[in-house]
């Protein structure tokens, strides 16, 4: 290859291909590239993109089993929907408020109220109830349960298992030919449980009242605010036949050698009697 | 900050806080596509501290300013690859409206 003009390098222009996406999941291949911006990316999903979530909690009553620092952290780790996260102001640098770091720019206000009546049925204290000052910030199974009545009128509670999400992410390099897959896997939640996360089970007369304050944050400062629930990435596998040594296998050697495979990798072409490979090699690693 | 000697501007190690192998890896591949480095490499001095140490020794060249033009190839790949990312992300939602994607709040 000839040498770039004095003062340029070789720079290298990745390619992405999207394979699938959800909401909740999303696989991807990127070319042309290197494990290090792969990893790069990888490690910014997890820790640096910024998310919402519940940072300070003022508890007026709490006579449930669970002491107050429990449910607090309980209710930090509870994902919140962060589309509103890019606009608003981290705590820190926001200059609008008035030091208490809970104004309208940099923070959004939650409120819980629960109180187990005189029945003998436990009381389960979810997410449900957790009521939002900004309805476009509220928890994630919320904002689930919502979409899903509204598009399709009456949900079945019972569909699906958990979903899984995974990014595959597949870099290639043009001179070498081995290439990573990264799976980035987002929001692991239970389509089939719609009564929210649960937070505290309370008995006959005990109460939970609390006023609590999400702001914007990094996974870097504490893992509530990480949006990614895992990223991997693979590189892809480069599978090549040796044709000399598989021509001097009978017709049944190739048949038994291709189904020893646990997956299903070769098949044997009954026009031409060769074994070839079925699918693009970055399937072969799928968990779903 | 630069660590170096003062006659000889091509080779000398950057130490810079507030960082980690996320810019520390992406920077070096950057470093090593440019024919001008001699050698680069980088270090965390310590786990619990927030520092990364870049090295760089050139063949002639300022070794700050063969570390600058890589940071802004690195700038320009992320935001090529955001593009890109973009693009794509368009293109299969109008290949597939319906059955891949599900209705999100979440969406912009």
């Amino acid at each position: 290859m000839d040498r770039p003009a004095a003062g340029a390098s070789y720079q290298r222009f990745p390619r992405v291909k999207i394979r699938e996406l959800k909401d909740d999941y999303a696989k991807f291949e990127l070319r042309d590239t290197d494990a290090s911006m792969a990893n790069a990316l990888r490690r910014v999903m997890i820790a640096e993109v910024p998310t919402v979530a519940i940072d300070l909690v003022e508890i007026e009553v709490n006579s449930s089993v669970l002491n107050d620092e429990f449910i607090a952290h309980r209710l930090g780790l509870i994902p919140l929907t962060s589309a509103a996260a890019m606009q608003m102001r981290f705590s820190q640098d926001c200059d609008a408020c008035d030091g208490d770091g809970s104004c309208e720019y940099c923070s959004v206000e939650f409120n819980l109220s629960a109180r187990a009546t005189d029945s003998d049925q436990t009381l389960e204290v979810t997410s449900n109830d957790l009521r939002s000052a900004d309805p476009k910030v509220c928890p994630v199974d919320q904002a689930r349960a919502y979409q899903q009545a509204l598009s399709s009128g009456d949900y079945d509670p019972n569909a699906g298992d958990q979903r899984q999400v995974i990014l595959h992410l597949i870099t290639r390099l043009w001179v070498l030919l081995f290439s990573i897959t990264i799976e980035l896997l987002s929001y692991c939640i239970f389509v089939a449980d719609l009564r929210g996360i649960l937070i505290v089970k309370l008995r006959r007369g005990q109460e939970l009242r609390l006023r609590a304050i999400a702001r914007k944050g990094i996974g870097k400062d504490h893992a509530k605010w990480s949006p990614a629930a895992t990223v991997t990435f693979m590189y892809e596998p480069d599978i090549r036949i040796n044709e000399e040594l598989m021509d001097t296998l009978t017709l049944d050697e190739k048949r038994s050698w291709v189904e020893s495979s646990p997956t299903k990798v070769f098949e044997l072409d009954p026009v031409t009697q060769q074994v070839v490979l079925l699918r693009t090699p970055t399937c072969y690693f799928h968990g779903s | 900050m630069e660590h170096g000697s003062l006659d000889d501007s091509s080779a000398s190690t950057f130490s810079i806080m507030e960082e980690d192998h996320t810019l520390a890896n992406s920077v070096r591949f950057v470093l090593n596509q440019d024919p001008r480095v001699a050698f680069c490499g980088y270090s965390i001095p310590h786990p619990a501290e927030n520092k990364v140490n870049i090295r760089v020794q050139t063949t002639g060249d300022p070794a700050k300013d063969v570390l600058k033009d890589a940071l802004q190839d690195l700038m320009v790949m992320c935001q090529h690859i955001r593009g890109t990312f973009d693009t794509a992300v368009a293109d299969f939602q109008g290949n597939k409206p319906a059955e891949a994607m599900d209705i999100d709040l979440n969406k912009k």
